[in-house]
This record gives C-alpha cells, sequence and structure tokens, in this order.
C-alpha cells in the first residue's frame, strides 16, 4: 500500500487502524489470477487461508499461499468454513507478495461451479 | 475422598486453634466499591441509554482530525514516521508497525479503532466494552471510584465513567508509554490522559459517536481531539477471535511482518 498522498494521510491520522498486520508486503494494485487445485484451508483466526497447487507454463506445480480476512469479516461477505476443501478446483485473484514467493492476499476465489467468493 | 476427611472431634480442634483472621475470606482488594457491593440496584440500569446490538467502525466518517502539537521526542518520532511515508516506501506501514507480534493489541485508544465490532455491557455501576478483535475488554467503573494513584501501566488503562445525561464521559490514565494516540506515529507518555463522550447521535439513535480528547504533558502541547462513529447492527453477534490459534504473519528481526509460505 503506497502512500503518496499527505491529504490522505491526513484522513486516515484518526482512522481505524489495521488490526493484525500492514498489506506492505503484497503489491496491492496489482491483481493477479491463476487457476488451481485446493490443498489446504483453514478456517482461522487471524486470518484464514488457503493453500493452492498452481501448475505453471512448463507445467511444474507450486503450492501457493493465500491469505484472508478473518473467519469474523468472511461469514458476512458469504463465506462458511464448509466453502472449500482440498481437491476443489478454483479460479484465484490476488496480490502478489512484493518478494516474489509463491503467496499472495486474497482478492477472490471462484469456484468450479461459478460461486464467486470475494475476501472481504 | 472420604480419607481426605478429618473425624468431626479434630475439625473442631483445629477451628478452635486457628486465628479467626484466617477463617474469614481475605479481602483480596481492600475497599469494596458499589460496582461489586453486596446491595445492589438494577432498577438504576433502566435510566440508562439503550446501547445494545453490535457497533461497527464507521471508517472514515467523522471531522477532519487534527493535527496533533507534539512535543519532544514524540515530535521527533511522529517527523520521523511523516518523512518515510512522504518518500513513498512501500515498507513505511512496516517500519512504523514495531511490535513484538503481530497478535499484541493495540491498547487505548486502538482498542477502539480496530477494523471490528464492539459491543457495551451495562451492569450496576460499571460499563464493560468488548472489542471482537482479540476479544479485547475495557472496564469502565461508574460507581464513584476514583483513579489509582499510582496504577501500573496497561494496555487499556484504568477507566472510571460518569453519566451526564445520556452521554458516558469517560477518563483514563495508566497507560503505557510509547503507545499510539493516532496513526501514523502519533504516540503518547504514561502520563497521558483519555477523556472520551460517548452517546448516540441525536439525529440518529443507530450511530453511536465517540469524542476523545488526549492531555499528555510530556507528548502534546494542547490537547489532541479525534472522533470515532460506529453504526448499530443489532441482526449479529461478536464471534470469537483467538490470534494464537493460526499467527502465519511472525515479525523478524528487523521489525517487518513475514509471511509463512504453504510448506510451513
Amino acid at each position: 500500500m503506497r502512500i503518496k498522498s499527505v491529504a490522505l494521510v491526513l484522513a486516515l491520522l484518526a482512522g481505524p487502524a489495521i488490526a493484525h498486520h500492514s498489506f506492505a508486503m503484497f503489491d496491492m494494485k496489482k491483481d493477479v489470477t491463476t487457476e488451481g487445485v485446493v490443498t489446504d484451508f483453514r478456517w482461522t483466526n487471524p486470518h484464514a487461508w488457503m493453500h493452492v497447487d498452481v501448475a505453471d507454463k512448463s507445467g511444474a506445480k507450486a503450492n501457493w499461499a493465500f491469505e484472508m480476512t478473518s473467519p469474523n469479516n468472511l461469514v458476512l461477505s458469504g463465506w462458511r468454513r464448509s466453502s472449500l476443501k482440498p481437491g476443489d478446483k478454483v479460479t484465484v485473484t490476488y496480490h502478489p507478495l512484493l518478494n516474489g514467493k509463491t503467496g499472495g492476499a486474497l482478492v477472490k476465489v471462484v469456484t468450479a461451479d461459478n460461486k464467486v467468493l470475494e475476501n472481504k | 475422598m472420604r480419607s481426605c476427611l478429618l473425624p468431626l472431634g479434630a475439625t473442631l480442634a483445629l477451628l478452635a486453634t486457628t486465628p479467626a483472621s484466617a477463617q474469614e475470606a481475605a479481602p483480596a482488594g481492600g475497599k469494596v466499591w458499589p460496582a461489586s457491593a453486596e446491595k445492589v440496584d438494577y432498577a438504576a440500569l433502566q435510566t440508562l441509554p439503550d446501547w445494545r446490538g453490535i457497533w461497527a467502525p464507521m471508517m472514515g466518517r467523522g471531522p477532519k482530525p487534527e493535527i496533533p502539537r507534539l512535543i519532544g521526542k514524540y515530535k521527533k518520532h511522529y517527523d520521523e514516521i511523516q518523512l518515510l511515508i512522504k518518500t513513498g516506501d512501500p515498507e513505511a506501514l512496516l517500519k512504523v508497525e514495531r511490535r513484538p507480534s503481530a497478535c499484541e493489541p493495540p491498547g487505548m485508544p486502538g482498542v477502539m479503532t480496530q477494523p471490528y465490532n464492539i459491543e457495551f455491557l451495562f451492569t450496576p455501576g460499571r460499563v464493560t466494552l468488548i472489542q471482537e478483535a482479540y476479544m479485547q475488554v475495557r472496564r469502565i467503573f461508574t460507581d464513584g471510584r476514583p483513579l489509582p494513584e499510582d496504577p501500573d501501566p496497561t494496555y487499556n488503562g484504568f477507566s472510571i465513567g460518569r453519566w451526564e445525561g445520556n452521554t458516558l464521559v469517560v477518563t483514563t490514565t495508566g497507560l503505557r508509554e510509547g503507545q499510539v494516540m493516532g496513526r501514523w506515529g502519533i504516540t503518547y507518555s504514561d502520563k497521558v490522559k483519555i477523556t472520551e463522550r460517548i452517546h448516540l447521535d441525536p439525529a440518529n439513535k443507530d450511530i453511536l459517536i465517540v469524542e476523545n480528547t488526549f492531555e499528555d504533558p510530556e507528548a502534546l502541547a494542547a490537547p489532541w481531539h479525534s472522533t470515532y462513529m460506529f453504526s448499530r447492527q443489532r441482526g449479529l453477534d461478536q464471534l470469537e477471535f483467538i490470534c494464537a490459534q493460526n499467527d502465519r504473519n511472525p515479525i523478524n528481526e528487523n521489525g517487518e511482518v513475514e509471511f509463512l509460505p504453504a510448506s510451513q
């Protein structure tokens, strides 16, 4: 999250704080969409997580980690602990880690039956 | 268990030789204040405003915040962070957030500004505030007790309150040096006093307004004010939030938040 505007900084002076950590480690201006297979879905605090096997152009698989907000917030967006399970084919959109490693902040998931689950 | 019981005669003999003071429950904290006293008046709660339901933060709402008139090392700290932010450093936020663990709660007033809801419980002589994030609790004593003279500094401090009509006026002291009173490097000393005026919006009973005044002889040249707003949700309840359940964002030796890969 790049803060370039002083006005924006002032607007945030007394604003609500981030609960657990900042999202400076992610490129929040970049959305990447990829397909994969869920290997793990952790319905936990302070964040829910999903791990997804993603194949690159050569077919080599890597296990990616996607961080979400908390179950407390996700339930308000229609998620349940049963929303995903290992083996589910998904299309994932995420903000990638700035360090280039296999992880990101989830934006949304589209399931095989075209259900859209947003991370908010 | 039967083998643990002494014969009646032996028990009576022991009682007879035990000093009277040891037979009575030892007073844990000295004076008993009305919030915990034997005599209780639940009817008094009927006169208080209806703050039931849970209150979701209204981010970005409320009056434009003031620029704080910080002094001493608190101004230096603030200026350093403002400079960092102006450079557009993408790591500025991480460098500001130097905490031993991302699960460490923020303390006052951050407990009021998490992106999670709060709720209020009224009992005689006391208001209890619960923040959903990390399930943090504030105890606000409204039974006439004074602020402690030499409190141990704590994250949420010690709070006393009084009702002025339908406004709860809360005074908090006993806070930890260096905690954040506003975002982006606005910190306070352990001499800070926070006064909150908490009330419903006169135009909308489903909006709660918290007006803060910060006074700090070591960090502020003049009182600093901020306002938080919340909207009432009657159809929801707070959910459990245990931060240690699966904290996959450890903080490294440089104060940076990490991200555990799927393999860990």
